[in-house]
C-alpha cells in the first residue's frame, strides 16, 4: 500500500505544456484555462483593462469558471460511446509524444470510452466500467451487492449522518438490484448517464472513501498535504462533489470495495512507453482507466 | 402534491424524504415545504438560550436547486432579527478553498443547525450580516412573536412550546456552524430593505416569493457559481450594480446581497482585507494572538525594568 502512493508521488499530475492537456482537464484544469484566459484579455490590445481593484477577480474567475462548466456540461455526455482506440490516436495526429504513447497502448487496448471531465471522472469511470463488467461477472455482482448491503452499517459507525447516507444507499442497492434482474450494458449505460442516479451513485463512492480514509487515519495521515487531519482532508477534497480524485482517493476505493483498477499514464514523459500502474498492488485489474493530467477515460483491452 | 412531481427524480425523492422527517415541529425548528412548491420551503427558528435572540421566532424561505442535494439550498430571512439582514439569500457549502463545495449528504436539518449556530457569532462587519447592539435585538426578538407570513400565517405558533434549553441541540447547532463560515457576496441591492419594516417587508415577500417559486422550477441553481456576478460593484458600495447573465426575473424585484455559508477548515485563516469571509475560528485566531503580543510586550517591559536594577542576582533570575 506504501508503494501505492509512493508511485504516485512520481507521477506527473498536471502538466499544461499542451492546450490539449487542459482541454481534457478537470475542475482545476479549468481553473487554470479561466486564469489563462483571463491574463489574455488583460493583455489584449483592444481591451486595455488595467487591473481594477473594485472588481472583485476572484468572482469573474468563479463566472468564468461556471461558463465553461457548462459548456462542458452540454457537449459531453457523462459516460460516453464506445470508440475505437484509434480516434485517440488521431487526436494526437500533430503530437509526437502522445502519440506514440498511443500506439504503445494500440496492441493491448481496442476501444476508449470518454467521461465528462466534471471532476467526477474517475468515480464515474469507476462505476460504470465496474457495473459493465459485473454484467458479464454475474457473481461479481452478487458480492458487490453483499460488500454495499453492510457498508451501509460501516458509514453509520463511522458518524456520517444516518438520514441522507441512508438515501445514497438505498438507491445504489435499487441499482444493483434492478441489474441483477434485467442487467445489460445498455441499462448501465443509461443509469450512468442519468443526472440524478449517477450522482447518487458517485456521492455513495465518496462516502465510501471517507470512511475509509477515516477509519485508517493514522495510516493516510502521512500522505495528506497542508498540514491538514484525516477528516479536513475528507471534508474538504473528498466528500464534495467535483472534486478531482487522486492517487490516495483511488487506493483507498479499491481497497474498500475490493476491485483491482490498472491505470494507464499518458503523461509528457519522454519515450513511447506508457506507466501503469495497479490498485491495489498486486490485484488482478478488472478496470482498466487510461489517465491524462487532471482526467480519467475508460479503456478496453482486447480479449 | 406528490403526484405533480416526477417521483424518480433524486431530488423530488429526497425532498419528499425530507419533508417526512421534519413534518413534526420541534421546539427548536420547524421547515415544510409550500402547498404547491416542492422546492420552496418556509422554515422557522427559535433564537439560541443564552442570547440577546432568546426569545425571539424567526422565519424565512428554502429554495432548492433544480439539483438539490449535489448543489446547497439558499436560505432567506423574511423576519428582522438583527444578525442577517432580511431578504437576503444565505447559501450552505462547505469546503477549504473553494467555496462550491456544499456535502451532499447535508441536508435541510443541517442548514437550519447551522442558521441558530451562527445567529449569536459576530457579524464582524461582513455585508449582509448585520450588527445590531444587543438590546436592539433584543427588542426585535420581541417583536419577531408577531410575526404574521402571508402563506404561514402567524409564526409563534410553528413551533413547539419551548420545555427546556435544548443543550443538546444548541451544541450540535455549534458544532455544524464549526464547519462552515460565513461570506457575503453582493448580487444587487434594493433600497430600503432595511430591519424593522415588518410589515411593509410581508408584502414584498410574497412578490419575490412568486420568483423564487419561477426560479425553482425553471430550474435556476442555489450553488456559489451559479449566482449572478456583480461586474462594477464593490461589496461594501451602497447601491451595488447588477449583471445579469442568468435571465431570471427575479432581478426586477428582489435584493440582494447574498450571504454564502461556506467550510472554513481549522487552519485556514483568510488575511485578504478584500475577503469577505468570517470563519469562527478566525475569532479565536486573532483573540490568541493579540493576547501572545500582549503577553511578549509585558515580558520585554519587565525585562528592561529587571535590567536597570543592574544587580547580578537579579540578571540571574532574568537568565534563569
Amino acid at each position: 500500500m506504501f508503494s501505492d502512493i509512493k508511485a504516485g508521488d512520481t507521477t506527473p499530475t498536471h502538466n499544461h505544456s499542451s492546450v490539449r492537456d487542459w482541454i481534457v482537464g478537470d475542475a482545476c484544469t479549468i481553473h487554470y484555462t479561466v486564469m489563462e484566459q483571463q491574463h489574455n484579455a488583460q493583455e489584449s490590445p483592444t481591451k486595455p483593462s488595467e487591473y481594477d481593484p473594485d472588481i472583485n477577480q476572484d468572482e469573474l474567475i468563479k463566472a468564468q469558471e461556471k461558463q465553461i462548466a457548462e459548456e462542458i456540461k452540454a457537449n459531453t455526455a457523462m459516460i460516453g460511446s464506445l470508440d475505437d482506440l484509434s480516434t485517440l490516436e488521431q487526436e494526437y495526429s500533430n503530437d509526437p509524444v502522445y502519440s506514440g504513447k498511443v500506439k504503445t497502448l494500440l496492441p493491448k487496448y481496442c476501444n476508449v470510452r470518454r467521461t465528462r471531465p466534471d471532476g467526477n471522472c474517475f468515480l464515474r469511470g469507476f462505476i460504470f466500467a465496474y457495473l459493465e463488467y459485473c454484467i458479464h461477472h454475474r457473481d461479481e455482482l452478487a458480492r458487490f451487492k453483499k460488500y454495499l448491503e453492510g457498508s451501509k452499517e460501516e458509514l453509520f459507525e463511522m458518524g456520517f449522518p444516518k438520514f441522507t447516507t441512508e438515501d445514497f444507499h438505498d438507491m445504489f442497492m435499487e441499482v444493483v438490484s434492478d441489474l441483477e434482474g434485467s442487467g445489460s450494458v445498455d441499462r448501465v449505460e443509461a443509469v450512468c448517464n442519468d443526472g440524478g442516479t449517477s450522482d447518487y451513485l458517485v456521492v455513495y463512492l465518496r462516502l465510501l472513501i471517507s470512511s475509509h480514509l477515516q477509519k485508517n487515519a493514522e495510516f493516510f495521515s502521512f500522505f495528506i498535504e497542508g498540514g491538514r487531519t484525516v477528516e479536513e482532508f475528507c471534508k474538504q477534497e473528498v466528500e464534495p462533489m467535483y472534486r478531482e480524485c487522486d492517487h490516495l482517493h483511488i487506493v483507498a476505493l479499491t481497497a474498500a470495495v475490493g476491485v483491482g483498477v490498472r491505470v494507464m499514464y499518458l503523461d509528457r514523459g519522454e519515450g513511447a512507453a506508457v506507466a501503469s500502474h495497479d490498485f491495489p498492488e498486486d490485484s488482478t485489474p478488472v478496470i482498466h482507466l487510461l489517465y491524462r493530467p487532471g482526467h480519467y477515460d475508460i479503456l478496453y483491452n482486447k480479449a | 402534491m406528490e403526484s405533480s412531481y416526477n417521483s424518480r427524480c433524486p431530488a423530488v425523492k429526497r425532498l419528499f424524504r425530507e419533508a417526512k422527517e421534519l413534518n413534526e415541529a420541534t421546539e427548536e425548528y420547524n421547515a415544510q415545504p409550500l402547498e404547491d412548491n416542492l422546492f420552496e420551503w418556509h422554515f422557522t427558528v427559535r433564537g439560541p438560550v443564552d442570547s440577546e435572540f432568546d426569545g425571539g421566532i424567526y422565519h424565512g424561505r428554502i429554495i432548492m436547486p433544480a439539483d438539490y442535494p449535489m448543489k446547497p439550498p439558499n436560505i432567506i430571512f423574511l423576519t428582522p432579527n438583527g444578525r442577517f439582514e432580511t431578504n437576503k439569500k444565505i447559501c450552505l457549502s462547505i469546503s477549504g478553498h473553494h467555496p462550491e463545495t456544499w456535502q451532499p449528504s447535508w441536508s435541510i436539518r443541517t442548514a437550519l443547525l447551522a442558521i441558530i449556530g451562527f445567529m449569536p457569532t459576530p457579524a464582524n462587519g461582513t455585508i449582509g450580516s448585520l450588527d445590531y447592539t444587543a438590546s436592539e435585538r433584543a427588542t426585535l426578538a420581541k417583536k419577531s412573536q408577531d410575526y404574521e407570513c402571508p402563506q404561514c400565517g402567524s409564526i409563534s405558533s410553528l413551533l413547539k412550546e419551548r420545555t427546556s434549553d435544548n443543550k443538546e441541540l444548541q451544541d450540535e447547532a455549534r458544532k455544524v456552524m464549526g464547519q462552515v463560515a460565513v461570506s457575503v457576496k453582493t448580487e444587487n441591492s434594493k433600497e430600503g430593505s432595511e430591519e424593522g419594516a415588518g410589515v411593509e417587508e410581508g408584502s414584498e415577500n410574497s412578490k419575490s416569493t412568486s420568483n423564487g417559486v419561477d426560479e425553482a422550477t425553471a430550474g435556476g441553481h442555489c450553488g456559489v457559481e451559479e449566482e449572478v456576478i456583480p461586474s462594477t460593484s464593490h461589496a461594501d458600495t451602497g447601491d451595488p450594480q447588477c449583471t445579469d447573465n442568468g435571465g431570471r426575473d427575479q432581478q426586477s424585484t428582489s435584493p440582494a446581497p447574498e450571504i454564502l455559508m461556506e467550510g472554513a477548515t481549522t487552519n485556514n485563516i483568510r488575511i485578504d482585507p478584500d475577503s469577505t469571509t468570517i470563519s469562527s475560528q478566525g475569532y479565536l485566531y486573532n483573540t490568541v494572538l493579540s493576547a501572545a503580543i500582549f503577553l511578549l510586550i509585558g515580558l520585554v517591559i519587565r525585562r528592561i525594568f529587571l535590567l536597570e536594577g543592574d544587580t547580578s542576582e537579579e540578571l540571574d533570575e532574568i537568565l534563569l
